[in-house]
């Protein structure tokens, strides 16, 4: 509700409604880092520590297929192709090939809820878990991908990729 | 001291702060639509309740309960029918929408919904309990550092209806939880607005504790 201007107050009334805006505005922005799946959230720098590779890239192909996994479900899986690699932890490489569930064939599309849908063109941060020689997967599922805006900050929060690269430095590689 | 200068700005500082804070939490993004939706306005879903925590019949009222809360709790007029036990263990595009356990564990995730479409709408839905990953508990009490099935399930048939994640704290469809909460089984205005975007109410008069368009059948 705006305050009328015209209502005197003293100088310790609005330093605590000040001080009560900002702590409301903190804890919102604060709020929106929990814009991932269902379940407790893991730090940046956890997330790292868990990855065998963390790499910034651009979503430059995306190759779908039918697959039966280890549980016996037959789904769509997606190679997505990333290019322009940064790597942050993990053995430096040009391109990487990260295997996700989801996307479409002839018109036919699966989408799973605990991981988040992707763009050609996209850029993110990948914490990858690699579970064999050629198959890098995101660890800890939608947690593993951190898509960036054009500014370089995580969607929805004020996470920047200078953060997330401190924080994977953090984590030791 | 506060200057006189900051008793001119401070009001509208205030309310600036203020309506930033109050936008961004819950205004600006609310609930989002997945894109599809059910073409039919009821469809069947069958679960499997073989797990590493309950008896099945603990599972199977706690599985009803959160699914039943769409129902229940908005004027939808789409709704799930339990079909009853089913023994399948895997999940593919196959039309039986399954609710299952499995022992195993997927990074944080609790729960996972996978979800098929086409250009007609939703085809399948079936919805994944890590069981391996978290212990787990249904009804109101008891529960130590574990989550209660029928929160998690009523969030996960919030994607099973085509809904998805929302910013707004509180809400169902807030895409996390902590322990032992009992608050997403009470759908948030939020949640009840996008499912009602979803599948509009067939009349508005309808008092908001009748179920339209929706039928539980137990099948023991």
């Amino acid at each position: 509700m705006p305050v009328d201007p015209n209502t005197p107050r003293t100088a310790p009334t609005l330093r605590l409604l000040l001080s009560l805006a900002v702590a409301v505005l903190i804890s919102s922005l604060a709020s929106s880092n929990h814009t991932l799946a269902q379940g407790p959230e893991i730090p940046v720098t956890e997330r790292a520590r868990r990855a065998d590779l963390v790499v910034v890239g651009e979503i430059e192909t995306v190759q779908s297929s039918w697959r039966v996994n280890e549980y016996g479900d037959r789904l769509i899986v997606s190679a997505l192709r990333l290019g322009g690699v940064e790597t942050l932890k993990g053995q430096p490489q040009s391109t990487v090939t990260v295997e996700v569930e989801g996307e479409s064939i002839d018109g036919m599309t699966l989408k799973v809820s605990d991981l988040p849908a992707f763009t050609l063109g996209e850029r993110a941060v990948f914490f990858l878990s690699r579970v064999s020689a050629r198959r890098l997967v995101p660890s800890l599922r939608g947690q593993g991908v951190m898509k960036l805006d054009q500014n370089d900050r995580v969607e929805g929060t004020g996470l920047s990729l200078a953060d997330i690269r401190q924080s994977v430095a953090a984590a030791g590689r | 001291m506060m200057t006189t200068g900051w008793r001119r700005i401070a009001p509208g500082f205030f309310s600036v702060v203020l309506l930033a804070a109050l936008t961004h939490s819950s205004g600006l993004r609310a609930f989002t639509l997945n894109g599809p939706s059910w073409a039919a306005p009821s469809v069947p879903y069958s679960l499997n309740p073989a797990n590493l925590d309950l008896p099945a019949n603990a599972v199977e009222a706690a599985i009803l309960e959160g699914a039943t809360a769409w129902a229940t709790q908005t004027n939808a007029s789409f709704g799930f029918s339990y079909a009853g036990r089913s023994s399948h263990t895997t999940l593919t595009n196959d039309a039986v929408n399954l609710v299952i356990f499995r022992n195993a564990s997927s990074g944080s995730t609790i729960a996972t919904t996978y979800y098929w479409y086409n250009s007609s709408g939703l085809l399948d839905a079936d919805i994944v309990f890590w069981d391996a990953g978290f212990d787990f508990f249904s009804g109101s009490s008891g529960c130590a550092s574990g989550f209660y099935i029928e929160d998690v399930a009523a969030h996960e048939f919030g994607h099973a209806l085509g809904l998805g994640h929302t910013n707004v704290g509180g809400a169902t469809m807030y895409p996390s939880i902590s322990y032992c909460s009992t608050g997403p089984r009470s759908l948030h205005a939020d949640d009840i607005a996008g499912l009602e975007a979803l599948y509009p109410p067939s009349s508005q008069s309808s008092p908001p504790s009748i179920p339209t368009g929706f039928r539980i059948v137990i099948t023991p």
